[in-house]
């Protein structure tokens, strides 16, 4: 293999990133500071350029779709390439700010979004009244804290009884941040642990 | 028998049935509102009162991380922000570190009045920064390193307002306006843990209980919840718009949740009662 493709100067590099980044966190050198800076902006231009390179990767799944004609996926796949060159030369020709793009992105984008999300609303009406039921105890108990939650978070909960903010609230800030405060600290020191490994090398998963 | 039929047809509702009420619940607010009170909860009224009392200059960051289809709660919010934002002697920048986001917060910058703000003296809209964590990390750092030109394509040094934006210490109060609870995590991590900036994290109903323990332990200034919450500022700041409206729509879809909730809870158990007498 070659000396450029080599494993071990990508878990060098990693490791040179990972320890400059966490260095100038504690540390005030002017030098090192500068430095990771310019590390951060290669770190959006290549998030930029990945984009790019997605957006291809993506267009060529979908022509080799259409080449070869996969039932029932083609016409989609089509429909897909065909909205995708009509929003691209909108906006190359008019600005993405332009009018037209704008008129695109709120009436076909944002609408079909928005309507997509909505959707949630049927199945959530339809869960309500079919799914959700006290069958044991721990179901019980989380229907009975589901119903306060969402009470609680419209008028309607304090119309009802004055109590049910109050408790609502008292629910979201003792038991749930105690538990998520479990979960999120068990994550950080999974994370450390993570970071730690990765930059000695032991950790090479990411490199597949 | 009679008892048998009335559990039977409690828990055999049609869905469509459901779908229906839903729909006519929701439309009938927005045409005919109701006008529940708004409760104002502590955490909206501290977002409000620290917009109040912010020195004439400062400069507050509206960051866009939301999409299309958050855009039904976190429309309102920005929309009310940049509202009372827009009537006091501040500087506001509009960012985005998510794909959707320049789009729409050109939306919200057209939608809202604007009095005798100008653009790129008094506000502008920095548009899409990639990269994430990375990004923002990177804005929080050096904005005008990072950023060459506005959403408009107007290069940075020809934009006054410019100059006041440096670095996440200039920035007196941050907003994102989001669906992410990951995105709320990033800015505690990279704005607020280096820079002590105090993030007000706007995000949709659902996502409330994920970040308030950060809202707990100070690491978050405070929350603005979902339609309800942008419901709260536009009455703190006088200026009733879509939050307001949605809030009876919220309420009346809330309460047919609750009572489907206990339709199906009490088909479920005279089913299981009919089952034991039937057994005897």
């Amino acid at each position: 293999m070659s000396v450029l493709t080599r494993r071990e100067i990508a878990v060098f590099m990693t490791a040179f990133a990972g320890i400059a980044v966490i260095a100038d966190y504690f540390l005030k050198v002017p030098v090192l500071n500068t430095a990771v800076a310019d590390l951060l902006r290669w770190g959006v231009i290549l998030a930029s350029f990945l984009l790019l390179w997605g957006t291809i990767s993506m267009l060529r799944v979908h022509v080799e779709v259409v080449r070869k004609k996969t039932p029932n996926q083609w016409h989609y796949s089509t429909w897909l390439i065909f909205l995708m060159a009509v929003f691209v030369a909108v906006s190359l020709v008019g600005g993405l700010a332009g009018s037209q793009s704008r008129w695109m992105y709120d009436n076909i984008y944002v609408a079909c979004s928005s309507t997509y999300y909505s959707v949630l609303g049927f199945y959530m009406i339809s869960a309500s009244y079919r799914a959700i039921r006290a069958r044991t105890k721990e179901a019980t108990l989380l229907l009975v804290v589901a119903v306060i939650i969402m009470l609680m978070n419209a008028p309607i909960g304090g119309a009802i009884w004055q109590g049910i903010p109050a408790l609502g609230k008292w629910i979201v800030d003792v038991p749930n941040t105690g538990a998520s405060r479990g979960y999120i600290i068990g994550l950080a020191i999974g994370a450390v642990i993570l970071g730690i490994r990765t930059l000695i090398g032991r950790e090479r998963g990411y490199l597949s | 028998m009679a008892k048998e039929d009335m559990w039977g047809k409690l828990g055999r509702i049609d869905p469509r049935i459901l779908y229906v009420l839903l729909v006519i619940i929701l439309i009938i607010p927005l045409i005919a509102p109701i006008g529940l009170p708004i409760p104002i909860t502590s955490e909206t009224r501290k977002i409000y009162d620290a917009v109040e009392k912010l020195p004439p200059g400062s400069v507050v960051v509206c960051a866009m991380d939301t999409s299309g289809a958050a855009w039904g709660e976190n429309g309102p919010q920005a929309k009310a922000i940049l509202r009372h934002l827009f009537q006091k002697p501040l500087k506001i920048v509009v960012v985005s570190f998510e794909a959707d986001g320049p789009m729409l917060g050109q939306r919200a910058l057209l939608e809202v009045p604007k009095g005798e703000k100008k653009y790129g003296v008094d506000y502008v809209n920095l548009g899409f920064v990639a990269g994430g964590e990375t990004g923002r990390a990177a804005f929080g750092r050096d904005v005008q390193k990072l950023i060459s030109k506005d959403f408009l394509g107007n290069p940075l040094e020809k934009l006054p307002i410019m100059e006041k934006v440096r670095n996440a210490e200039d920035f007196a109060l941050f907003f994102t306006f989001t669906s992410l609870i990951s995105a709320v995590e990033m800015y505690v991590r990279q704005l607020y843990a280096p820079y002590k900036t105090k993030v007000v994290a706007g995000i949709i109903g659902l996502g409330v209980p994920a970040v308030v323990p950060y809202y707990n332990a100070g690491q978050l200034f405070s929350i603005l919840s979902g339609s309800l919450g942008a419901g709260e500022y536009e009455l703190l700041s006088k200026m009733p718009g879509e939050g307001v409206r949605l809030s009876d729509a919220l309420s009346l879809s809330t309460l047919l949740v609750v009572v489907l909730i206990v339709v199906g809870n009490a088909a479920f158990f005279g089913d299981k009662l009919r089952g034991k007498e039937e057994k005897r």
